[in-house]
Order: C-alpha cells, then sequence, then structure tokens
C-alpha cells in the first residue's frame, strides 16, 4: 500500500486544529494539513 | 483476530490503483488490484471463521491495513472509540480558542453579510477584563490560540498589538504555547501590517476573493463604493512568503467553471498559484441579516459536486488543492468547552455567526462562565451519537454531525445535516490522490 496521506502524520504535523481537534466550517481553511506548524511554542523573551 | 473497518472506503482510481480511505484514521493509500483482491478475500475468510489463518503475503497485507485502521481487533469498538475522542475534544482543559472580535466595524459592505453592521471597540477596561478571563484558566492551560475575527479586525491593529503583548507575556510566564490567526477581508493587510502580524505570531490568515475581480469587487465592495480586489491582491503578493493564506471563495450559484478560470488566471499572474491555498465555502442564508441571499444560494447536494467541479480545475490549473477528508473529534468550536468567541463589549458566543448578535450570547467575560447558560447548552450539547443516521455513518468521524448551529437554529436533522463529503467523496479522494501523486513526483524531481 502506498500511503498518500500518512495517518502519524496527521498527527505527527503537528497542525493546530487538528492537534486540538477543533475543524469547523469557518476555520478549517485556516489550517491546509499540509502547511508544517511549529505551533503552541512559547513565546520568546523579548529583545 | 482482525476485522474491516466500520469506515473504509475503497474505490477504483485507475488500472494501476485502487484508492483506500478510512474515516477515522483519515488515511488515504493506493492499493494495487492484486491487493486489493487480496484484502476481499481475506475479509471473507474472516467471516467464514473468526480463527482463519494467513499466510505470508497476507499479514503482510494485514499489517499495513491496520497502520491506516482499515482493519482493527475484533474485540475493538470503534464507534465507542470515537465517542470518547469526542468526549476528549469536548472537554479537554488544556486548551483555549479564543476568537476575538476587536472591532465590529467593517471598511466593506459584502451583500451577503451575517453580521448586523455594529460599530464598537473593545475599549481598554474590557481588554483588562479579556486578560483575567483568561488568567481563569490558568492551571490546566497548556495553549493558547487566538483568532483574530470583526468585523474587519485590522481596523483595530493597536488592539491586537495590545493584546498580543499582554498574552505573550501571560504565555512566557506561564510557560504556555501560543498560537494566532486572523481571519481578514485583506484590504488592511498592507506590507506594514503584515509585517507587524508576524511579529505579533499570527501564523494563518483567511482571506476572500469571491471570484475574479470584476465579481469581487461587486460582491465585496468598500463601504465607500470603491474596489478592493487589486489591493487585496498586492498584499497577497507581500504577505504569503510570511503568513500561511488560505483564499475562502464563497460559492452561489453565480458561479461557473468559467468564473473560477478567471479568478485562477488573475491569481496566476499575480504569481499566487502555488502560495495560496484556495478553498471553496458554502454560501448558505445562516442568519436573519443574509436572508436576502437564500434564493442565490445551493443546497448541499448541488454545492458538493460544484464543490468538486472547481477543485478539478484546481488541480489541472496546478493550484494546490488542500482540502483532505482529516477525522476531527467534534464538529466545531462550539463542541469545545473552552473555546469562545468574544467581542469588543465582552460577550461570549459559541458560533462565529452569532458575534453581536446578544440574544445569542453565553454570557460576558466579567461574569462567571455558566455553562447552564440555554445559548451555551444550545449547540454544545449537540450529539451526533444520538441520532441513528449519524451514529451509523461511516463518515462520521470528519462531519461529527455537522454544524451544530446550522442544526439547532434551522432544525435540520438526519441527511439534511450532511457535510458535502456525503456527495463527493469518491471525485475528491480521485482528485486529492492524483494531486497527491504529482505532488510526490514534484518532491522527487526537486531532490534530483
Amino acid at each position: 500500500m502506498i500511503y498518500l496521506i500518512d495517518p502519524a502524520n496527521l498527527k505527527g504535523k503537528k497542525c493546530k486544529k487538528y492537534e486540538c481537534d477543533i475543524v469547523c466550517k469557518l476555520c478549517i481553511t485556516l489550517c491546509p494539513l499540509d502547511i508544517i506548524q511549529p505551533l503552541y511554542s512559547v513565546p520568546p523573551e523579548e529583545g | 483476530m482482525p476485522k474491516k473497518s466500520l469506515y473504509n472506503h475503497f474505490q477504483r482510481f485507475n488500472d494501476e490503483y485502487y484508492i483506500a480511505y478510512n474515516a477515522r484514521s483519515g488515511a488515504v493509500a493506493l492499493m494495487t488490484p492484486q491487493n486489493y483482491e487480496l484484502y476481499a478475500q481475506m475479509m471473507d475468510k474472516l467471516s467464514a471463521d473468526t480463527n482463519a489463518k494467513f499466510n505470508d503475503e497476507e499479514s503482510e497485507l494485514l499489517k499495513q491495513l491496520e497502520y491506516g485502521k482499515f482493519v482493527c481487533g475484533s474485540d475493538f469498538d470503534e464507534q465507542r472509540a470515537l465517542k470518547f475522542e469526542h468526549h476528549l475534544g469536548k472537554y479537554g482543559q488544556s486548551m483555549v480558542g479564543l476568537v476575538i472580535a476587536p472591532t465590529m466595524n467593517c471598511n466593506m459592505a459584502c451583500e451577503y453579510c451575517y453580521e448586523e453592521n455594529k460599530s464598537g471597540r473593545m475599549s481598554e477596561q474590557m481588554r483588562d477584563a479579556l486578560m483575567e478571563f483568561t488568567k481563569g484558566f490558568l492551571g490546566s492551560l497548556r495553549q493558547l490560540d487566538v483568532t483574530w475575527y470583526g468585523g474587519e479586525p485590522l481596523l483595530a491593529m493597536d488592539i491586537i498589538e495590545d493584546l498580543t503583548q499582554r498574552f505573550f507575556d501571560l504565555c512566557r510566564e506561564q510557560r504556555i504555547g501560543y498560537n494566532g490567526s486572523i481571519v481578514t477581508n485583506g484590504y488592511l493587510m498592507t506590507p506594514d501590517v503584515t509585517d507587524r502580524l508576524e511579529k505579533l505570531w499570527v501564523r494563518n490568515g483567511q482571506i476572500t476573493l469571491d471570484g475574479p475581480a470584476r465579481l469581487h469587487n461587486k460582491k465585496r465592495p468598500l463601504k465607500n463604493g470603491k474596489d478592493s480586489f487589486a489591493t487585496i491582491i498586492e498584499n497577497l503578493v507581500y504577505a504569503v512568503p510570511k503568513i500561511n493564506i488560505s483564499i475562502r471563495v464563497n460559492i452561489d450559484q453565480s458561479f461557473s467553471v468559467d468564473t473560477i478560470r478567471e479568478l485562477l488566471a488573475e491569481l496566476r499572474q499575480a504569481d499566487l498559484h502555488d502560495k495560496v491555498a484556495i478553498s471553496f465555502g458554502h454560501l448558505e442564508a445562516s442568519t436573519q441579516v443574509c436572508a436576502n441571499i437564500a434564493e442565490s444560494c445551493y443546497d448541499t447536494l448541488a454545492f458538493s459536486k460544484t464543490e468538486a467541479d472547481f477543485y478539478r480545475i484546481l488541480l489541472s490549473e496546478g493550484f494546490r488543492v488542500e482540502r483532505i477528508p482529516a477525522p476531527a473529534s467534534v464538529a466545531c468550536m462550539a463542541q469545545i468547552v473552552n473555546s469562545f468567541v468574544v467581542d469588543p463589549n465582552g460577550y461570549l458566543y459559541r458560533c462565529w455567526n452569532y458575534v453581536g448578535d446578544l440574544a445569542k450570547s453565553m454570557g460576558n467575560i466579567k461574569d462567571s462562565l455558566d455553562f447552564q447558560n440555554k445559548n451555551f447548552v444550545r449547540l454544545f450539547d449537540v450529539n451526533p451519537f444520538e441520532e441513528a443516521a449519524c451514529r451509523e455513518c461511516n463518515l462520521l468521524p470528519l462531519c461529527m454531525g455537522g454544524c451544530p448551529a446550522r442544526r439547532a437554529d434551522r432544525n435540520l436533522k438526519g441527511e439534511e445535516m450532511c457535510d458535502s463529503w456525503k456527495y463527493n467523496l469518491e471525485p475528491m479522494l480521485e482528485i486529492i490522490a492524483a494531486y497527491k501523486q504529482l505532488e510526490a513526483q514534484r518532491k522527487a524531481s526537486e531532490q534530483e
């Protein structure tokens, strides 16, 4: 089998909407799965 | 012993492959006809004898099928697992999602807008109250997710900057992850504003283009009557390397294949074709304010056909195809206990469509949260597992019963609630598979 969409990547890519399971009709388009989003990092110290 | 999943879909793709899709895992895979045949034989074998033995070739295929959740253990209850994931999604305490409208004012006058034309900006006092409200979740909070919304949020850029700095301070102090997004019409997203948004960790933006310039300018004119398309495109060209931009095109019956091609040609001319994601929104008369558009809207069945046709054009024109049938534990934020839409006066809502409509507010950030408020319960309590049509549907992991507001406001039930996936899964899977193959070929040739 050739996995075109790998279920492990669905979680592994840490797309915020999927990681948090928020997928509404308005916001789903904010979160295309293929965009890897290094999200939820703590904001760096100022300066 | 294994059994087949309730959420499997198999379809012929071309001479070489079948497409295998599982709605619970979101896996999309290609299978040779031989492997598909082998899978069918194995399942037949199992229905005749639950203790059937498999040879090496069958065992290897079984392993690959298990990976995508196409098969599971015979004692595994998939519906129960799905329900458990649904509850986890609803009641999770580690994330707070805030959709904040810093102003209800807007610089556009779209004919289909569902918001009543309200003005008003979030006062400093209200911003203080919003910070106190957010601090109320500390303890279990690990992730703060903020989406700027409106009205047009960029009319209140000063408020976005002020609140983000305060969120940053809080997140640094408490070691909480932060993410920002924005829904904007894009007209005010000048290079300077984009640079500022980037610094404010606004990583995702949704901008609406309702067709090519000639149509967009009619449907989404500025309040002063002037055109907006050219400025938005100019802004996008600067913004796309910095912010992940998704272009939403709201579809009604006035859109044709030619209309979409015209828009794509304009985006290509601006060299945006491979830099933005495009999605097609199903325009519906969701509130009384936009009831005037009801006649020109598609029903879901007609929309789903049009949607697949338009995605086929995206594929053939070399644009990105990013709509994928991914599972979700809840239908939307209305079903997540710690997700709120906040208006400039601090009123809280369960749904983006309700912002500014006080009759649908579930309270105010200045007051204690009331999870028994009728406007909270009304959408939060919508439970797809209580309706047989949803419970038994093999696409339930995708839509989780669909938009709760649509269900509650319009009293829709059963198939009336279905998402376009219900009707266009097959053509969409073909388009997605073709796109993924092209993408893989492109990556391979880049590496050579």
